[in-house]
C-alpha cells in the first residue's frame, strides 16, 4: 500500500496541526487516563482487568493482522491503543474477557482494517465494536445486569434505564455531584463528567480534536433535551441530567471526533454535530434503547461522507 | 514511520498490560455475594432489578431477614434463596442435597407450592401495601417494576 515511489493523498484527516499521527494518538491515551483512573478508583481491579486486557488485546489484533495481511506494521501509531482503551472505557466492570476480545476483534480486525486501516475506517471503530456486540449480546452491555454483585454506596442503578423505564422522578435525587464525580452505574470511564471534561478540553485545546463537533454534539443533545423536558417534565429527565450521564461526554469528545469518520469543515463539523447530540436524545427518549450515543454517532459516521460535500467552493475555477 | 525501538518498547508495554489483566481477571473475579445486592430477573413481561441490600439495610428500608424469608430463618439455618422451595420454572428445579440433611424427599417435593414468579409477586406487592410505599398490586403498578 504504502510504495515509496508514489505520492499517495491518503483519506482525511486533513488538518494540519504540526505534529504526527503517533502524538495525537498519544495525546488522546493522555486525555482519557483522567476517565480511566475514576473508572478503576469506583470498580477497582477488575476495572484495571478490562482496561488492560482491551488495550493488550487491541495492540494484538493490530499486530496480528498487519503482520497476515503484509501491511506495513502500524502498531507504533497508537491507534490501536486508543482503539483498545476507548473500547474499554465504554464496557461495564465486569465485562468477561472473551467479550472483551471479540470487541476489540471487531474493533481493530473489522472496523478499522477491513475498510484499509486508520485513516479510512467510515466509522468509529470502538462504536461499531460496541453497537455489534451489544445487539448481539444484549445483556452483557446491560449495566444493571452487569454490576448487580458489585456493591456500591451510591444510586445502585443504571440511571439512564430508570429515566427511561419510570420518568424523571426516578432520577431526580440522583446528586449532581455524582454524575460529574463518576459514582453512577454504567460504563468504566463514561461515568465521571468531570474526568472526561477535563480530557476533552487538553484535547481542544491542543488542537488534536477541532471544538466544533464536541461542542455542536453538546449543544444539540442539550436543546433536544430541554424541548423534551419543557414538553413533559413528569416522563422526560431535564437536559443537564442527559448530558451528564452514560455517553454524552465521551461521545462529544471521544467517539464523535475520529478522524476519518467525521467532516473536516466548519459548517459540516457544526451540522454533524448537533444531529448527533439531537438523535442520542431522539433515541433515549422515544427510541428502543435506554442510551442513544452509540447509534448516533453511527448515523452521524454515516451522514459524513454526504455533509463533508458542503464546503467553500474553490477560487477561479468553474466547477 | 516510527522506530524499531519505539515498538520494542509499546511491545513491552502491551505484554505487560496483558500480565495485568490476567492477573486482575483471575485473583480478582467479582463474587456473587453470599447475600445479594441486587437481583435482575430476565421474565418474559421485561427485565426486574430488585434491590435486596437496599430493602434489607438500616440504612435503607430496614426491613428484616425474616419479613421475606419466611420459612427457615433463624438459629440453625441462613435464609435461602425463595427459589429453593418456589420453583422457578414450570418443571421445578433440583433440590439440593443439604435439604436431606433435615428433610425425607417427598417431604419437600411439594407440587402444590406456588411458582417463584407468584410467591415474588404476592410478597413483593403485599409488602408495598402494607406499607403504603412502593409498588402495589394493579394494572398501572406493572411498570414500576418491570423495565421492557
Ligand atoms: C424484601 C424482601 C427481602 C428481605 C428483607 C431480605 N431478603 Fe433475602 N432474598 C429476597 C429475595 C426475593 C431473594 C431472591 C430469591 C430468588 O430469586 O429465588 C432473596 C435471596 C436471598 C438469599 C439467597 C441468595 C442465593 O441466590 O442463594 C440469601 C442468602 C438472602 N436473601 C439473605 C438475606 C438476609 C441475610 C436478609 C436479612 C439481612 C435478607 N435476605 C432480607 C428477599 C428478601
Ligand atoms: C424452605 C422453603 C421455602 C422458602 C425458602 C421460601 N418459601 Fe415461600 N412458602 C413455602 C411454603 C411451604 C409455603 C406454603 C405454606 C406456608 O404458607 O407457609 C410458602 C408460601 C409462600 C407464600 C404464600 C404465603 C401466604 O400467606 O399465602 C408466599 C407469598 C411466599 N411463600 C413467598 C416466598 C418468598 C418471597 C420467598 C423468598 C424470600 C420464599 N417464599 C421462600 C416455602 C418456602
Ligand atoms: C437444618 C435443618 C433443615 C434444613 C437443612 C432444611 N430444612 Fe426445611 N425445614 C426444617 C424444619 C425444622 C422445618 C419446619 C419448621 C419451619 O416451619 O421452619 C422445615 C420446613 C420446610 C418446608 C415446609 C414444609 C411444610 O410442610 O410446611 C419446606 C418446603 C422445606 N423445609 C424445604 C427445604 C428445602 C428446599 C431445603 C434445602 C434448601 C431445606 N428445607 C433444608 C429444617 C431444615
Ligand atoms: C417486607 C416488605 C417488602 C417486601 C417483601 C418488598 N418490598 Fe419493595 N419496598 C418496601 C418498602 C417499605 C419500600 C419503600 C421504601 C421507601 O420508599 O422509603 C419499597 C420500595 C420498593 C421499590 C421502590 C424503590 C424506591 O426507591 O422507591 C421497588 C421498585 C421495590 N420496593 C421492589 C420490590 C420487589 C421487586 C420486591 C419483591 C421481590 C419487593 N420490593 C419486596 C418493602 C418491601
Ligand atoms: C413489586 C414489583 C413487581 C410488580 C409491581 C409487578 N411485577 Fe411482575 N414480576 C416481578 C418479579 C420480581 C418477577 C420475576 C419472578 C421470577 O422470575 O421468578 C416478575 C415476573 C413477572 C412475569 C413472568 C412470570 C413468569 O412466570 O415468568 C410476568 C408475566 C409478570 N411479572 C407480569 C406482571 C404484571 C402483569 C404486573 C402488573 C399487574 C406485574 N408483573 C407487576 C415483580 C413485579
Amino acid at each position: 500500500m504504502n510504495s515509496p515511489k508514489k505520492l499517495i493523498v491518503s483519506h482525511a484527516p486533513f488538518w494540519h496541526i504540526g505534529s504526527a499521527v503517533p502524538e495525537r494518538n498519544y495525546n488522546i491515551l493522555i486525555a482519557a487516563l483522567p476517565a480511566a483512573l475514576v473508572g478503576i478508583g469506583i470498580y477497582g481491579a477488575p476495572a484495571l482487568a478490562v482496561l488492560c486486557l482491551s488495550v493488550a488485546t487491541a495492540i494484538g489484533w493490530e499486530f496480528l493482522i498487519t503482520t497476515i495481511a503484509k501491511r506495513p506494521n502500524t502498531v507504533g501509531d497508537g491507534n490501536a491503543a486508543v482503539i483498545g482503551l476507548i473500547f474499554g472505557l465504554l464496557l461495564p466492570a465486569t465485562a468477561p474477557w472473551w467479550l472483551v476480545l471479540t470487541g476489540t476483534f471487531v474493533a481493530v480486525v473489522i472496523a478499522k482494517q477491513s475498510f484499509g486501516g486508520i485513516g479510512a475506517t467510515p466509522f468509529n471503530p470502538p462504536v461499531l465494536a460496541y453497537a455489534i456486540l451489544s445487539v448481539a449480546w444484549r445483556v452483557y452491555f446491560d449495566y444493571d445486569a452487569q454490576l448487580a454483585n458489585v456493591n456500591v454506596d451510591f444510586t445502585p442503578f443504571y440511571p439512564l434505564a430508570a429515566a427511561k423505564a419510570f420518568g424523571s422522578g426516578a432520577v431526580a435525587d440522583i446528586p449532581l455531584r455524582d454524575l460529574l464525580l463518576g459514582f453512577e452505574i454504567g460504563g468504566i470511564g463514561s461515568t465521571s463528567a468531570l474526568a472526561l471534561l477535563v480530557g476533552g478540553i487538553y484535547l481542544v485545546a491542543r488542537g488534536y480534536v477541532r471544538w466544533e463537533i464536541p461542542l455542536a454534539f453538546v449543544v444539540g443533545l442539550f436543546a433536544t433535551a430541554s424541548l423534551f423536558h419543557a414538553a413533559n417534565p413528569a416522563s422526560y429527565a431535564g437536559p443537564l441530567f442527559h448530558l451528564l450521564t452514560g455517553f454524552s461526554l465521551i461521545g462529544a469528545f471521544f467517539l464523535a471526533t475520529d478522524d476519518s469518520a467525521s467532516p473536516v469543515n466548519t459548517v459540516p463539523m457544526l451540522i454533524y454535530g448537533v444531529v448527533g447530540g439531537i438523535m442520542t436524545m431522539l433515541i433515549r427518549n422515544i427510541g428502543a434503547y435506554p442510551e442513544g450515543v452509540v447509534f448516533a454517532i453511527l448515523l452521524i459516521n454515516l451522514m459524513n461522507p454526504l455533509v463533508d460535500k458542503i464546503r467553500p467552493k474553490a477560487i477561479g475555477k468553474v466547477a | 514511520m516510527t522506530s524499531q525501538k519505539h515498538r520494542t518498547i509499546l511491545y513491552g508495554v502491551t505484554i505487560l498490560l496483558l500480565v495485568v489483566a490476567i492477573v486482575a481477571y483471575a485473583a480478582f473475579p467479582v463474587p456473587t455475594p453470599e447475600e445479594p445486592i441486587r437481583l435482575m430477573y430476565h421474565t418474559n413481561a421485561g427485565k426486574v432489578l430488585f434491590d435486596h441490600q437496599t430493602h434489607a439495610s438500616a440504612g435503607g428500608f430496614a426491613l428484616s431477614c425474616t419479613d421475606c424469608h419466611h420459612l427457615h430463618v433463624g438459629e440453625e439455618i441462613e435464609p435461602v434463596s425463595c427459589a429453593m422451595c418456589h420453583p422457578p420454572r414450570p418443571e421445578g428445579m433440583a433440590v439440593p442435597e443439604s435439604c436431606f440433611d433435615c428433610h425425607m424427599p417427598d417431604e419437600i417435593e411439594d407440587p402444590m407450592i406456588m411458582k417463584r414468579s407468584d410467591a415474588l409477586h404476592e410478597q413483593c406487592m403485599s409488602c408495598h401495601e402494607h406499607y403504603g410505599k412502593g409498588p402495589t398490586f394493579g394494572p398501572d403498578e406493572c411498570a414500576k417494576c418491570h423495565v421492557m
